[in-house]
């Protein structure tokens, strides 16, 4: 009988034991594996295989080091085509039958609405998504960890170099018809009302066409002396080639979220003086240290990648990422990662900081802004904090 | 105890009826009573027993089986819902299983109940009650195999239907995409006259706002409505849960499918072919059983048909809890039955028990009292009080007449103690009678002996003081010798019988006064008294001497005193006596032998008082310087000078007594609160002492008032 009772007992501790292994979910003996849901392919393709480009980078980076405390970092990413329902799916394919540790560069707001709720009820963190939506930077959701500055902090950066900087009054806004245009769009008119003034024209457009020729018309009519497109590349591509086509020739300006090489590529000539705000300074400037170690990193991982500020936002969520994951300890779960974030609260990415707290998700609140130049995006001036 | 083996043996009968025998039988008619109690304890036990038997092994049995029942049927009950509601054929499966399950267990009770009512032991469960059931049973079986079926149609047509709904809002979604920027094209071309971005120049407004060009643009709008109201109306038919609302909205898709087809001819190039091909995909879904509203309506049929199986089974179930409600019920009342039987039971039996144990100790205290009392104890204390009696010595045999009659154990101890006692008694009386007799004889010896000896000689021999013959003492005593001059010749010319009377008068009254005075008279010699003082007892030499000296003075009174008396008696000649007195160590004890002894006093002071008292002249006492000095102050003498005995070495001086003062101390007359003592010590103090008691009279009668003055 002692046989059977010691056996069983062996049993039951190695039963323990591999239970142990597995930790928290994600976190394994040699990786800790990160999951995205993005728009891999589809009209806004560019988007989430940039952040993705970008996140690798860093975290193939960090594996080169030896990774964290012994473990590497990985990736794993399904297209969700900038579509809600399949955003759904795929996160909750991802949380769990993967067993990500955490959700990292979900691109778009609409996705985003629909996919953090489901991470929030399941305690994962989500990391770094591609949108400034303004409802991510709600305190309480505290499993969100934003990079960027949102699209109020965008927004305010524009009107305040249209209207401070320019002096122009008569602003008209283009903006996709969903929650990322609609967000852009508050944030704008938010912008100008606290400077007394108001839209002189909203036109909406579909999500995922070109649709944006009734759209011009109508602004057209309204005679703006300034645009600002809140929107994908080929729409706004679209508009603004028609709007110069059609003689308006009000400076335009785009958010961050638009996809600036996309966009100076579908622009071609026409793209000419078109502004573009950005949340991460410009990638291949020189400006901190954060901008050559990105460059290198990429190269490292693919010698035929191209800086881009979509990947150097990856790049600067997956350095965030090892760095917090460094704080969290030999066995790091999504509450101590969480936490971790928290206590440090200041993060210098390679002279980038990020700055978390109790109540605050959002890191930068940075807005820089670019404009293209003989079909380059080159920066324009650094604007607003 | 040693028994002489050669002895005959005392053969002793055992009595028939002994007392162990009576006790016994006592012991068994109490017993019985408390036997008869216990058998009624059992008996009631034995019904109990079987009482609970039958609810432990039918009853409740019964009711677990009734309740398991009740229950299953409420699970199916619980559970038909859910199968309606089932969303995959797995949940389905489940349920269906779970329900098939119970159905089993339901059987399995019913079959366990069948057999309760073969076995029952009272009138049990009425077989109708299980037919019930079991035909309730079966109908449940029968409606939940139907709405199995039903569900399984049901999943299947919501599958497709899933399918379809999806890819028509898929569809919808791609034909809505199409359709936008195509009317955002024609708005552009209708307002600017550019089609492309490429074209240089505008085309002109009369072309391009022709009313053919209206109603192209027109067409191109409402393709965007009926694409919308298609792909609307199908999404809608796809959820709606209201079968009467699919056909009217299959009216409105086809007469929106036609219009869109209608509008459909508007668009022409690559496009119009990509559109033409979501639109027929749209279009078919509405289309026949491939489509969405033909199952959706089938789905809803069926469903409306789950619900009705499942409303029923819900009815069957509701019988079903009815009727085990009814078994239930059975059951507690043939429980009932049996815990009232067991009831009455316990009732019966209690009381019966408080009865017999009743009967029992009034049976025991019968027995105690008109059989073991009479029959035992009563004896026995008979026996113990005429022991104490015979203790006491007032035992009468007649006390236990009764018991000697007996012919058990006490009979026999009675009798034996009867007997014994009787001899007891005589042999004391017989004891008692002789001790009597040796003590009047010893009496009478103690008597005859006490004449021959000094009363104190007496006391001290008959008191508890023993001394051993040849204790001597040396002590100083003061001797007194007398006798009376020329006895010899009084004595001559005497008769016998006036002699006798003559010296035992004398010796008597001497005697008497040696008494009084505390001497111990030594012996008669004749007409010669020898005594002395201070032994046994002494007051110390002074006061022996003055005891002496006071006892020769009266002896000599007394003499003179009794002459007249002899005078009378015709003894003519005058007495004179002659005493001689000292003091000085003599030994004195008891002389001789064993067996002959005599207590006496031996020594020079007897030789000398003896001397002294044949040199006295007659009426003379004279006494030895050695008493005279113990005495001098208190008497009157005068010195006769000196004279040397025969046998003392130096002359001793000797004193002729005259009188003794008045006693030291005593007065006349002593008066101390209400007594008056008298003490007269010679006749010359009575008219002193009368005087005295004048005085004192009259000093009293001062005392009291006039009036109760007496004189």
């Amino acid at each position: 009988m002692n046989i059977w009772r010691t056996g069983t007992l062996a049993a039951m501790l190695w039963l323990a034991a591999t239970a142990a292994h597995a930790q928290s979910p994600g976190v394994f003996d040699d990786h800790i594996l990160f999951g995205q849901s993005a728009a891999l392919g589809g009209p806004a393709a560019r988007l989430g295989s940039e952040m993705r480009r970008g996140i690798l980078a860093a975290f193939e980076e960090t594996n080169r080091a030896g990774g964290v405390h012994g473990r590497r970092l990985e990736l794993r990413s399904y297209d969700d085509r900038y579509e809600p329902e399949l955003a759904v799916a795929n996160t909750l394919k991802l949380i769990n039958d993967d067993h990500v540790f955490a959700l990292i560069g979900a691109v778009g707001t609409p996705t985003s609405a629909a996919t953090e709720p489901i991470a929030m009820a399941d305690g994962v963190p989500f990391i770094a998504p591609f949108t400034g939506a303004a409802f991510l930077r709600d305190p309480a959701l505290s499993n969100v960890v934003n990079i960027r500055a949102s699209y109020f902090e965008e927004t305010e950066a524009i009107v305040e170099h249209l209207v401070g900087g320019m002096g122009l009054t008569r602003i008209g806004v283009l903006f996709q018809d969903d929650s990322y245009g609609r967000n852009g769009l508050a944030g704008v008119k938010q912008a100008l009302e606290r400077r007394g003034l108001q839209v002189v024209g909203a036109e909406a457009y579909m999500r995922n066409t070109t649709a944006v020729k009734a759209a011009l018309l109508g602004l057209k009519r309204q005679d703006p002396q300034a645009i600002v497109i809140v929107g994908a590349y080929l729409p706004s591509a679209v508009f603004t080639q028609w709007a110069r086509k059609l003689g308006v020739n009000a400076p335009i300006f785009n958010v961050s979220f638009v996809g600036s090489a996309g966009l100076a590529q579908a622009l071609g000539p026409a793209g000419e003086g078109v502004y573009i705000s950005q949340v991460v300074p410009f990638p291949r400037g020189d400006t901190i240290p954060l901008l050559e170690q990105y460059r290198q990193a990429l190269v490292a991982n693919d010698v035929t990648a191209r800086p881009s500020f979509g990947s150097l936002e990856g790049y600067i969520a997956g350095r965030l990422t090892a760095e917090v994951l460094a704080r969290a300890g030999d066995n790091p779960t999504r509450e101590g990662f969480l936490k971790a974030l928290v206590e440090t609260g200041t993060f210098d990415i390679g002279g980038f900081k990020l700055t978390f707290g109790k109540g605050d998700n959002s890191g930068s609140e940075e807005v820089f802004l670019t404009v293209i130049k003989d079909g380059d995006v080159v920066p324009a001036e650094r604007l607003s904090q | 105890m040693n028994q002489d083996p050669a002895g005959p043996q005392v053969q002793r009968r055992r009595p028939l009826l002994g007392l162990s025998t009576k006790l016994y039988i006592a012991i068994a008619g109490a017993v019985a009573f408390t036997l008869a109690a216990s058998l009624v304890a059992w008996i009631s036990f034995v019904e109990l027993g079987q009482l609970q038997r039958r609810i432990t092994r039918e009853h409740i049995p019964s009711i677990t089986d009734s309740l398991r029942l009740a229950q299953q049927s409420a699970l199916i009950a619980a559970t038909t819902p859910a199968l309606v509601s089932a969303t995959s054929e797995d949940e389905q499966r489940r349920l269906m299983g779970a329900l098939r399950d119970q159905q089993k267990v339901i059987a399995g009770l019913i079959a366990d109940l069948e057999g309760q009512i073969a076995g029952a032991s009272d009138r049990g469960i009425p077989h109708e009650l299980i037919e019930e059931i079991r035909k309730a049973t079966g109908e449940l079986a029968g409606i939940l195999d139907r709405l199995d079926q039903s569900v399984g149609r049901q999943l299947a047509l919501s599958r497709e239907l899933a399918g379809r709904r999806d890819r028509a809002v898929e569809l919808h979604r791609r034909l809505i995409e199409k359709l936008t920027p195509l009317l955002d094209d024609a708005t552009m071309y209708l307002v600017t006259g550019y089609r492309t971005l490429e074209d240089v120049a505008p085309v002109a407004e009369g072309q391009r706002l022709s009313q053919d060009a209206l109603l192209d643009y027109a067409a191109t709008a409402q393709l965007g409505i009926e694409g919308n109201l298609i792909g609307g109306l199908l999404a809608e038919a796809a959820n709606t849960p209201d079968v009467n609302l699919i056909a009217p909205l299959r009216e409105r898709f086809e007469a929106a499918a036609d219009r869109f087809q209608a509008a459909l001819g508007v668009v022409s190039g690559d496009e119009a072919d990509a559109l033409r091909l979501v639109a027929d995909g749209l279009i078919s879904l509405g289309d026949g059983q491939g489509g969405i509203f033909a199952p959706r309506r089938e789905f809803l049929v069926e469903a409306q048909a789950a619900r009705d199986f499942a409303e029923q089974a819900r009815i069957i179930a509701a019988r079903l809890t009815g009727d085990v409600d009814r078994l239930v019920a059975g059951v507690e009342a043939r429980t009932m039955d049996a815990v009232a039987a067991s009831n009455r039971a316990i009732d019966l039996g209690g009381k019966l028990l408080l009865l017999l144990n009743g009967i029992a100790i009034l049976g025991a205290l019968l027995i105690s009292w008109l059989y073991v009392a009479p029959q035992v104890t009563a004896p026995v204390v008979r026996l113990t009080d005429a022991a104490s009696a015979f203790e006491e010595q007032h035992f009468d045999p007649e006390s236990l007449a009764g018991v000697r009659k007996r012919k058990d154990e006490l009979g026999e101890l009675a009798r034996t103690f009867t007997r014994m006692a009787g001899e007891v008694q005589a042999r004391t009386k017989i004891l008692d009678r002789l001790v009597a007799e040796r003590t009047s004889k010893l009496e009478s010896v103690a008597n005859r002996l006490a004449k021959y000896l000094s009363p104190q000689i007496y006391n001290s021999i008959f008191s508890a003081k023993s001394d051993a013959p040849g204790a001597l003492a040396r002590k100083n005593l003061t001797i007194f010798f007398s006798d009376i001059e020329g006895f010899t010749d009084i004595s001559d010319g005497m008769e016998p019988e006036r002699l006798s009377f003559f010296i035992n008068t004398y010796l008597r009254e001497m005697s008497n006064i040696a008494i009084e005075h505390g001497g111990t008279i030594d012996k008669f010699i004749g007409d010669a008294i020898l005594v002395f003082f201070g032994d046994p007892e002494t007051e110390g030499d002074r006061n022996d001497a003055l005891k002496c000296a006071r006892m020769a003075l009266r002896m000599r009174e007394r003499v003179l005193e009794l002459e007249k008396v002899w005078h009378e008696n015709g003894i003519s000649k005058p007495l004179r006596v002659r005493m001689g007195i000292t003091t000085g160590y003599c030994t004195v004890g008891n002389f001789g032998s064993d067996q002959r002894l005599d207590y006496t006093v031996l020594g020079g002071p007897v030789n000398l008082a003896a001397r002294l008292q044949a040199t006295a002249e007659a009426d003379t006492i004279l006494i030895a310087e050695s008493t005279w000095l113990l005495i001098r102050d208190a008497a009157d003498t005068t010195p006769m000078g000196e004279i040397t005995p025969k046998g003392f070495v130096r002359p001793i001086k000797y004193y002729r007594l005259n009188g003794l003062a008045a006693q030291e101390g005593a007065t006349a007359l002593t008066r101390t609160g209400r007594h008056v003592s008298v003490n007269i010590a010679d006749r010359r103090n009575i008219p002193e002492a009368l005087a005295e008691l004048r005085r004192i009279e009259a000093e009293l009668a001062g005392q009291v008032p006039a009036d109760q003055n007496p004189a």
